[in-house]
């Protein structure tokens, strides 16, 4: 076969085609003339052949449809004198019409310093491959680079950080109340936050600087930062910080995130793990932060507001309100309140429909005390989409722990 | 080098960004001040942005390494990462003895 000729080791060809002595090639006195040449002539491999000096003595026509010419028109042109190794090389082909399709080049030396050179294009497979390789890197819902991505990516620009000794800044970004916005606007919503998140972030950062999602609504930021200028990350991240606030303003569902950030010292040098718990750590002190500014609405009797003041501590204000108009006045989107209503003090059913009509409101959670335990009225509650149903004879501890659970960014 | 014409001048033509071929003129650059103890003039000529530089200089494939001066010019194409085979494609050094199974190119 000839292919397999053509792929032997180098010495073999410079045999085939000498006149020295040497193994016959068996079936070789068997084969009409000229059979090699038509071979060569109509492989779909292009295959030239060119002198010491790198000039083309031969090409078959593959050859000259892969280089766009004439395969006649290539004769005498330099190709120049080609290398391989014992692996094929990855060449661009200059080609008028297809810009740089590539191919891969194989060498083999006849005698006289004559070489063969066998092309095969490769551009189909090289573009899938590529893409093959974009995908196992990228977030398919965001387009931003996957946790995998991450990793690898951040951990390189911190050993570069590392060498030219120039500090770096890892910002670890978290959706508020993802649980929330899934359960009361449906996964479609969620996924909005999720993207809207991710394009915020890309907006924000310099095109050096790496966004990837790392989890379900958790978002990991390398930035890069410029040598000589250490404020340049604070400012990146004030840049974060800015642009977070600006998001619940273009969505009709409330968005923000809480975000940690975590700066790599080259003369302490962590690893991208550690920098993400540093990171993730800060976060997590930034959501309580959020969390003690709680404010608990209340509409009902006063016994039972005295049961809910002495399940919450003290730092935690409680506003009175007796319509869905008040609620709309006391609460926005920066406050992390929470609704509770006494189960009878009002029709339940108009006010959450109240609520949920109102871009203010439509977010907030809303918990329902019972004076007594009633299993009917608790099921027609939570059917009508309240977060949750205590009764005042529980105790402090489970009531409390109730309101936490309802108020709190689920964990992961 | 004090005279100007013989100033050793390398135009490498890549497709886009090549870090490979990039990486190799690097090495290229190292091994000609080690052994030739001169310091090369090296062009980088990208053919998508000036095709018609490349068409000028009919290039058919890249990475094409060219040596435009000293005379003879030499071009060569392909893998450049073996800087011997690279030095003596442009006949910057005697070829290196062969090894026993190939007969040396007969020039």
């Amino acid at each position: 076969m000839p292919r397999q000729q053509m792929t032997e080791p180098v010495t073999d060809l410079v045999e085939a085609s000498s006149d020295g002595p040497g193994p016959p090639i068996v079936g070789f006195d068997e084969l009409p003339t000229g059979l090699f040449e038509l071979m060569v002539r109509v492989s779909e491999e292009g295959m030239l052949a060119v002198d010491a000096d790198g000039r083309i003595l031969f090409a078959n026509d593959a050859a000259g449809r892969l280089l766009g010419r004439d395969h006649h028109q290539l004769v005498g042109a330099e190709l120049g004198l080609p290398l391989a190794g014992k692996e094929p090389a990855e060449v661009g082909l200059v080609h008028p019409q297809r810009g740089a399709p590539s191919a891969e080049l194989r060498v083999a030396i006849a005698a006289a310093g004559i070489r063969v050179v066998m092309l095969r294009d490769v551009s189909e497979w090289m573009r899938a491959r590529n893409e093959l390789e974009r995908l196992a890197l990228v977030d398919h819902m965001t387009n931003v680079a996957n946790r995998r991505a991450f990793l690898a990516l951040g951990e390189q620009a911190l050993r570069l950080a590392d060498r030219e000794d120039r500090p770096c800044m890892l910002v670890f970004v978290d959706i508020d109340q993802m649980k929330l916005i899934n359960d009361r606007f449906g996964h479609r919503t969620g996924d909005n936050a999720v993207i809207m998140t991710a394009e915020m972030l890309k907006r924000t950062v310099r095109d050096s600087d790496i966004v990837a999602r790392i989890g379900g609504d958790e978002f990991c930021v390398m930035l890069t930062g410029s040598s000589g200028r250490p404020d340049s990350l604070d400012d990146a991240v004030d840049r974060i910080r800015q642009a977070s606030k600006q998001l619940a303003k273009s969505t009709d569902y409330p968005l923000s995130v809480t975000f940690g950030a975590a700066r790599f010292d080259p003369q302490n040098p962590q690893s991208i793990n550690e920098l993400m718990d540093a990171a993730d750590a800060e976060m997590y002190a930034a959501k309580r932060r959020k969390q003690r500014h709680m404010r608990l609405l209340f509409m009902g009797e006063a016994t039972i507001r005295a049961r809910v003041e002495q399940a919450v501590s003290a730092d935690v204000s409680i506003i009175d309100v007796e319509s869905a108009d008040d609620i709309a006045g006391v609460t926005s989107a920066d406050d992390r309140d929470l609704l509770i209503v006494q189960d009878g003090v009002t029709d339940l059913a108009l006010l959450l429909r109240a609520l949920r009509g109102s871009t203010a409101t439509n977010a907030l959670p809303v918990l329902v005390v019972q004076a007594e335990p009633d299993p009917a009225a608790e099921e027609y509650a939570l059917n009508l989409g309240v977060n949750d149903v205590v009764d005042r004879h529980m105790p402090a501890s489970v009531i409390l722990a109730r309101i936490r659970r309802v108020l709190e960014t689920p964990l992961r | 080098m004090d005279d100007e014409e013989q100033a050793l001048r390398l135009t490498l033509y890549v497709a886009g960004q090549n870090p490979k071929a990039e990486r190799a003129m690097a090495n290229l650059r190292h091994a000609i001040r080690q052994r030739l103890g001169i310091t090369p003039e090296l062009q980088t000529v990208d053919v998508l942005d000036h095709p018609s530089l490349a068409e000028e200089a009919l290039i058919l494939a890249t990475p094409t390494l060219i040596k435009e001066t000293p005379e003879p010019p030499r071009r060569i194409m392909g893998d450049l990462s073996d800087t011997q085979k690279v030095l003596e494609g442009l006949q910057l050094v005697a070829p290196k003895e062969p090894a026993s199974d190939a007969s040396p190119a007969d020039d």
